[in-house]
């Protein structure tokens, strides 16, 4: 279902863009491609039962994305893939969506693999600022222990920019989503939502490419079916590289 | 599940939402019309027609807006397109006097107007061409040249199509005839208080001296009242210029008029993309129902000594305002010993505007 409606929305965000290049006026179609290494940590509470604090400050990453761009309009499509190493502070894992205890890893080191993949149209009003909304997951993958923890929803974002002379621009983005999650076979156990904060700096390295580098924090809340809640706090920085292409 | 059904229905609303604004805005943007199939021109049988007056062209294509506010991105094809009509007329119809001024701001492109009707001599035939930006304000239904220094939807930093038709009438004063083309959205609000249509051409000889004797002040537009493409199937060019360069390129006729070549132009453009070219005359200019003549100069005809065919490229007198002139100063018996003409752009112009196109930022993710 999800792997289906993603398709869908990912060949209706091409097909529009692709259909407006044949009837569009003189405003070129820019693919971006844009690249990022991000390091940083997870802090956040297990409430409830446990009621423990979570920490990690060793996470990497990488990220991916795509955007296409006719005038005023836009599509983004954005895939993050992380690792985080935890001690002791560890996010517990909700396996029945009745009990009300969380389970214990039993570990003394754990590492999550994250996942975030967002696609969304977008509107950009003028120089400074842009809307975009659509679906975006975040996934949560405790290695060597078969758990995982999905939150999928829809959200909407908006961004500024301010730009400070012809190569430096200063941009922010903050979204807000609403999500379902589900454990590794799809079965609903429990609402989220998260929230997401991004604030960097772009250097133009050529009429085409670009250096980013900022700081990126998203703070997911979840409440468990069983009354459990979680608290994460994600946050990244990171270096880019973006290169536009111009039809 | 249902919530989770929900949280996937509320999403692809939102897409489809985005994406029928996005298709009706396109839908809008491509204004259709019924095409016009028209017959084709008559078979112009005589080499010897020649105009008295020289032939001039002003060529303006802009490509690197500058808008701070965004809203006029840069064009891919305009520069391109206005160097291949330049190269068409200078290499095939003998234009000895062709300036052509790219990425023009607002200032630049009414001095270059005002400076390029001051060259023009009684009898001359004159051209004007723009490749750029239009806009129309939908409060008022005016149209607009955008310059590369426009700035978002001020009209004040635009060339709106009164000072454009005043200038055109300025130079029609003087000139025998006057062909104004513009490759532009919205292009077609310059014939909104024009009378339209085009003239019956029989082909024969006794027509073209007598629409050559006649005063004629002519409008081609790449469009209606609606937007038009900026590129044609990768061509480099617009569909407009694609087909109005391939029509002139391609003319087997000693002589082709206006209202001929942009009736072959409409039918083509027509015939492949959703934006329909129009033809019309500039009221109270003094239009006599003559026609432009464009008259080939490299066409080979037999029967035609090459002594007959001439091309004179004029030096431009004051080129110390404008950018990206360009000039020849001799003279050719022969067209196809005409060398390269000299190309060389202003660098650091080039790279100022390179600069000030819109920056590649990274993609947001919310």
């Amino acid at each position: 279902m999800k792997q289906r409606l993603i398709t869908a929305l990912l060949l209706t965000t091409i097909s529009s863009i692709s259909y407006s290049e044949t009837t569009q006026s003189r405003i070129p179609l820019t693919l971006t491609l844009g690249a990022k290494l991000h390091s940083g940590g997870w802090t956040g509470e297990n409430k409830g039962s446990i009621g423990n604090d979570i920490e990690s400050e060793k996470g990497r990453g990488i990220g991916l994305s795509v955007g296409l761009r006719k005038g005023n309009f836009f599509g983004v499509f954005n895939v993050q893939a992380g690792i985080y190493e935890f001690d002791d502070e560890q996010p517990v894992y909700n396996p029945d969506p009745i009990s009300e205890d969380f389970d214990l890893t039993g570990s003394d080191d754990l590492t999550i693999n994250t996942g975030f993949v967002s696609l969304g149209l977008g509107y950009q009003f003028n120089r400074y600022f842009a809307l975009q909304g659509g679906i975006k997951s975040h996934s949560q993958a405790w290695e060597d222990l078969n758990r995982e923890v999905d939150y999928i929803g829809v959200g909407i974002g908006a961004t500024g920019f301010i730009p400070l002379s012809d190569n430096w621009t200063l941009y922010g983005t903050l979204g807000i989503n609403g999500m379902d999650i589900k454990d590794k076979d799809g079965n609903d156990i429990g609402d989220g939502s998260s929230t997401s904060l991004e604030l960097g700096a772009a250097f133009r390295v050529s009429a085409l490419s670009s250096i980013s580098f900022g700081f990126k924090n998203e703070a997911v809340t979840a409440e468990f079916a069983g009354g459990n809640e979680q608290e994460h706090n994600i946050a990244n920085f990171y270096f880019g590289f973006n290169h536009g292409f111009r039809f | 599940m249902n919530r989770k059904l929900d949280f996937y229905l509320v999403g692809a609303n939102i897409i489809l939402a985005c994406t029928l604004l996005f298709n009706s805005y396109n839908s809008f943007a491509g204004n259709r019309g019924l095409k016009i199939v028209g017959d084709a021109p008559g078979q112009l049988s005589s080499p010897t027609l020649s105009s008295k007056g020289e032939y001039r062209a002003l060529i303006i294509g802009n490509d690197t807006y500058r808008d701070p506010e965004g809203l006029w991105k840069p064009l891919k094809r305009a520069v391109s397109d206005a160097k291949a009509i330049e190269t068409l007329l200078v290499e095939h119809y003998g234009f000895s006097d062709v300036q052509r001024l790219e990425n023009a701001s607002r200032s630049e492109l009414l001095h270059a107007l005002r400076d390029f009707s001051k060259r023009i001599n009684t009898d001359d035939n004159v051209l004007v061409y723009y490749a750029g930006h239009g806009f129309l304000d939908q409060y008022n239904n005016k149209g607009y040249w955008v310059p590369v220094d426009a700035q978002g939807t001020d009209h004040t930093t635009f060339v709106r199509n009164s000072t454009i038709r005043d200038e055109i009438s300025d130079m029609s004063a003087r000139a025998k005839h006057t062909l104004l083309i513009s490759d532009s959205c919205f292009s077609g609000t310059l014939l909104k208080t024009v009378s339209r249509g085009i003239r019956a051409n029989d082909g024969s000889e006794a027509y073209l001296k007598s629409v050559d004797n006649k005063k004629s002040v002519q409008i081609l537009t790449a469009g209606g009242v609606e937007y038009v493409d900026d590129d044609f199937r990768s061509s480099g060019h617009s569909p407009f210029t694609y087909f109005l360069q391939s029509e002139l390129k391609n003319n087997p006729h000693p002589v082709i008029t206006a209202s001929d070549l942009s009736r072959r132009v409409q039918v083509a453009v027509s015939n492949n993309v959703e934006q329909k070219p129009q033809i019309g005359v500039l009221q109270g200019a003094g239009d006599e129902l003559g026609e432009f003549l464009f008259i080939r100069v490299n066409l080979e005809v037999s029967g035609v000594p090459k002594e007959r065919i001439k091309v004179k490229v004029n030096v431009i007198s004051d080129t110390s305002s404008q950018k990206n002139v360009e000039s020849s100063t001799e003279e050719y018996s022969d067209i196809s010993t005409l060398p390269s003409l000299n190309l060389s752009e202003d660098e650091g112009a080039a790279n100022k505007a390179d600069k000030q196109e819109s920056m590649i930022l990274p993609v947001q993710s919310f």
